[in-house]
């Protein structure tokens, strides 16, 4: 395959065109979900195909196809110079790309127990093992467990001499139990809602999240909701636990500093970003407290990889430095537009995708308390635990979310837990509001699967470190007036 | 694309003739697709992409697996089909058995596949929106958008004698103006590419968008409303999404969950799934090969159903209502051409009938995940919110926050145009929700 992969960047080479990539990937996934001790789904599957990526007289093109025969790839570049020649001919810019050095290396995400050589009795038996004791316990009514892996091998070789492979590893694995009561259903997840946690890891996941170990907690948690009063509507301290801030971090931070997004790419379907570039290096997006990084070469991390999909070597880049907005997320032809070069931040959705500007691990460094210290130091306040619900204007600006439950504090005290509770707020008042973030020791790499973007649309696994941490005078209740 | 029917059948017969189970369904997707990206009059994505898919069903006794590949040789689909099978074979059994429909069954003949569609090229779609940026340009908007055409073909074929097979077009034309603070929508979804009017909806994107540049602030609170057909679809999918579809409804979390047969929201909304309408993006069958039938979920404001799939259908003895989606999907069966009913009023008399409140074009990022049992949805308005005085629009506003329990918001309908309109839905080509425009008696406006 190498050869016939070296064969078509000489075939591009002839065209003529300014610049060629190619992506041949290999996908192989396996999907389980039990619930209730039935088993859902067990999916196994496997895709592959090479996208080629054409610059021609400053403008793209790209097509992907199954690869199913030398022919089949030849017509692919055809087809992708074909739309680089029809957008040339009449874009009134041409693409410039920043300079990267073209890479020949090797690379493959670490893991201790592939996930593929587990039986599929032992997936599921871990499985129902979950499902069957959170049915136990009385009021829980639904328990539905997953586990998912995907391993993407890829090629990259590029008309410059680019010529790497990559291997990646991703696993994911959680649950979600429903307490139900008369009419009321109310449901509580681990580790993290949305399918659980995903990380570049192998097997070894499930046993390392405690899954089975957290039932007990999780379901009693649950069966308060049921019980629970509405979150009521006032403005009060909130503390966000890891997996919501984490969520808060993608939505109002991650996103608006896609320079593809400020640049206006994406303005007819998700919309812009208020991180202009105008502000860069000045703009107070968040207290002195407030330090968010970008960092693809963390070990484990969903968006964890060595090198993005132009070719451009993965390096950590700060977004936000005590408060203050410093960088994008970019791909070469972006950086080129603001004078720099690419930080590494393009990938597609497997090889039918184009590359997009995507989020990598985006985090928010730890502070100095412990969490415990944290709680003990709100008079009157509210901590939100888990995503539920999540809105965002199309400028990254007006966001509120909703979490699976609250626990009120008083006098540094968690006194009760509160259902249905949301928080709303505007984008740079919110992180200015933070004055407090928890100690490294409940900093943790949360990871989604979930992460869209584009037309047609990709879906992207990403990271976001981060332990609680504190806002004050936060706007929070449900159906305010 | 070539079509390739006789070599998907021939394909799919020799899997369905080597398998050792009890009954084996094949599912293959077939489909090339080109997206034409602009961005300030930019073309800057235009992808092609090429696939088929195959995914392989087994079921042996009570036990099910499922395996799908691109690669399309004799032995990459053996080996896929040995790959389902052990899945099959190292599992434990489902506490019941699932029944696939047996064939042959009668489909509807219709027609999904128009060549002005699956004859249209990537410099074809550059050449009409360049025409149309002229006319853009001279009005003193900006436009961004997407020009999408799909041909595809879908075959299922089960070892009970299904044997369905549906080759389609899809196309969909999305154009967002821009000038200063305010931006106007127009979309466009068509089997047939010739019943987009291109330059027709690039100009009234750019009227929508003047029409709402320099919005005044105004207060949050509860409004009487319009909400055209894209806000409406908005609300519509969430709520399938949520409530509609037999997964939620067993698990307890949808709006519909114990409540089937009783009055859920007021008596003008009737929403219902029909496959074979062809205002929608109709198609003859599901992926389990089950005929499509018009499906109603709320009447006359009544719930009355939702949709299923052989596997949900099964967890409650009951029988499919045909709405299973490709054998890997875990969101369960979810309606795929869902319809809100229209009325008999002219959308253009509703202003005046709205007499004082909200003109909303679109909504941007609603979730329907905050509270879902009451359908308590979030989400802003975009691309044109409008203060009514008087029975006239007096000035556009700035976006605005809704939070509102939906069904609630939808007791207090008070008008149903007759005029509606088609949206995408789902990721598949054919799938669309058609809705029409509506006004309400009290929306709340959170921020």
């Amino acid at each position: 395959m190498k050869a016939l992969l070296h064969s078509v960047i000489d075939y591009i080479k002839k065209k003529g065109v300014d610049y060629g990539d190619l992506r041949f990937e290999r996908i192989t996934g396996e999907s389980i979900q039990v619930r209730d001790g039935i088993i859902e789904t067990f999916s196994a599957g496997e895709s592959v195909g090479i996208g080629i990526r054409i610059l021609n007289k400053g403008a793209w093109g790209f097509s992907s196809s199954r690869a199913a025969s030398a022919e089949d790839v030849i017509k692919t570049a055809d087809e992708a110079i074909s739309i680089s020649a029809a957008f040339s001919a009449v874009n009134p810019k041409k693409v410039r790309l920043s300079e990267r050095e073209p890479f020949v290396d090797t690379y493959m995400t670490r893991y201790e127990i592939d996930p593929f050589s587990i039986s599929p009795e032992e997936k599921i038996g871990r499985l129902s093992e979950i499902t069957s004791a959170a049915l136990k316990i009385r009021k829980i009514a639904i328990c539905d467990a997953f586990m998912e892996f995907t391993r993407t091998d890829k090629e990259f070789l590029s008309t410059d001499g680019a010529d790497i492979s990559q291997s990646i590893l991703t696993s994911g694995c959680g649950y979600y139990v429903i307490a139900e009561e008369g009419a009321q259903a109310q449901k509580r997840s681990y580790p993290d809602a949305h399918h659980g946690l995903f990380a570049t890891k192998g097997f070894e996941i499930f046993d390392e999240l405690g899954m089975k170990e957290s039932v007990e907690k999780v379901a009693e948690e649950a069966r308060m909701l049921l019980k629970a009063r509405e979150c009521p509507g006032k403005t009060t301290d909130v503390i966000l636990d890891g997996a919501q801030l984490a969520l808060q971090i993608h939505e109002s931070c991650g996103h608006p500093a896609e320079l593809d997004r400020a640049l206006g790419s994406e303005i007819s379907l998700a919309g812009g970003s208020f991180l202009t570039p105008d502000k860069r290096g000045s703009f107070r997006y968040g207290s002195k407290d407030v330090n968010i990084f970008a960092d693809p070469t963390l070990a484990g991390g969903a968006g964890s990889y060595r090198y993005d999909d132009e070719g451009v070597r993965a390096r950590r880049v700060d977004l936000v430095k005590d408060g203050i907005f410093q960088n994008y997320l970019t791909s070469r032809e972006s950086a080129a537009v603001i004078g720099e070069e690419s930080n590494g931040s393009m990938r597609a959705d497997g090889w039918s995708g184009t590359p997009l500007i995507r989020m990598s691990n985006i985090c928010l460094e730890p502070g100095d308390a412990s969490i415990e210290e944290l709680i003990a130091d709100t008079k009157d306040g509210i901590m939100l635990s888990t995503n539920r619900s999540w809105s965002i204007d199309d400028l990254r600006l007006n966001f509120q979310f909703g979490t699976e439950i609250a626990y009120e504090i008083k006098k540094g005290r968690i006194t009760q837990v509160f259902k249905n509770p949301v928080y709303f707020g505007i984008t740079p008042g919110f992180w200015g509001s933070c004055d407090g973030v928890s100690d490294k020791k409940s900093w943790r790499l949360w990871g989604l699967n979930s992460c869209a973007k584009g037309e047609p649309l990709q879906v992207a696994s990403v990271g976001h470190g981060a332990s609680p941490a504190r806002f004050r005078n936060v706007s929070v209740g449900v159906l305010r007036r | 694309m070539e079509l390739l029917r006789e070599k998907m059948f021939e394909m799919c017969g020799n899997i369905l003739k080597q398998g050792e189970a009890d009954s084996i369904d094949v599912v293959v997707d077939h489909a090339m697709s080109n997206v034409i990206r602009f961005a300030g009059f930019v073309f800057h994505q235009g992808v092609t992409e090429s696939d088929c898919k195959v995914y392989i069903r087994v079921i042996v006794g009570k036990k099910v697996g499922v395996a799908s590949t691109n690669k399309l040789k004799a032995e990459d689909l053996k080996n896929c089909l040995g790959k389902a099978l052990d899945i099959a074979g190292h599992i434990k059994e489902e506490p019941f058995h699932l029944s696939l429909p047996a064939g042959p069954l009668p489909y509807n003949d219709m027609n999904s596949y128009f060549e002005p569609t699956a004859s249209m090229t990537g410099d074809e779609k550059v050449a009409i929106l360049s025409r149309g940026f002229k006319d853009a340009k001279a009005s003193g908007v900006t436009q961004s958008g997407a020009f999408t055409t799909t041909t595809g073909e879908l075959a299922v074929l089960n070892s009970k004698g299904i044997r369905a097979y549906h080759p389609y077009t899809a196309s969909f034309l999305s154009v967002v103006s821009t000038r200063d603070d305010g931006s106007g929508l127009k979309t466009a979804l068509s089997k047939d590419v010739s019943n987009i009017d291109a330059a027709g909806l690039m100009s009234e994107s750019a009227e929508r968008c003047i029409m709402a540049s320099s919005p005044k602030a105004l207060e949050p609170g509860a409004y009487r409303v319009i909400l055209e057909p894209p806000a409406v679809a908005e609300l519509v999918q969430w709520l399938s999404y949520i409530g509609l579809g037999a997964k939620s409804f067993q698990e307890g979390t949808s709006f519909l969950s114990g409540r089937l047969g009783e009055s859920v929201t007021g008596d003008y909304v009737t929403i219902y799934d029909d496959g074979l309408n062809p205002l929608g993006m109709s198609v003859p069958f599901d992926m389990e090969g089950v005929p499509k039938k018009k499906l109603m979920l709320i009447e006359k404001g009544v719930a009355c159903g939702v949709a299923y799939d052989s596997f949900t259908a099964a967890l409650e003895g009951k029988r499919t209502t045909g709405h299973s989606s490709f054998p890997e999907d875990a969101e369960g069966p979810l309606p795929g051409h869902i319809f809100m009913e229209s009325g008999d009023i002219k959308a253009s008399e509703m202003i005046e009938m709205l007499d004082r409140g909200i003109l909303v074009k679109s909504f941007h990022y609603v979730n329907g995940l905050i509270n879902p049992r009451d359908s308590v949805m979030t989400g802003m308005t975009r691309h044109g919110t409008f203060f009514v005085d008087k029975g006239r629009i007096k000035h556009p506003v700035h976006s605005l926050r809704f939070t509102e329990n939906v069904m609630k918001a939808f007791e207090k309908i008070r008008g149903i145009s007759g005029e509606v309109e088609v949206f995408p839905n789902q990721g598949f080509s054919l799938s669309s929700v058609t809705a029409p425009y509506i006004l309400i008696d009290g929306f709340n406006f959170t921020s």
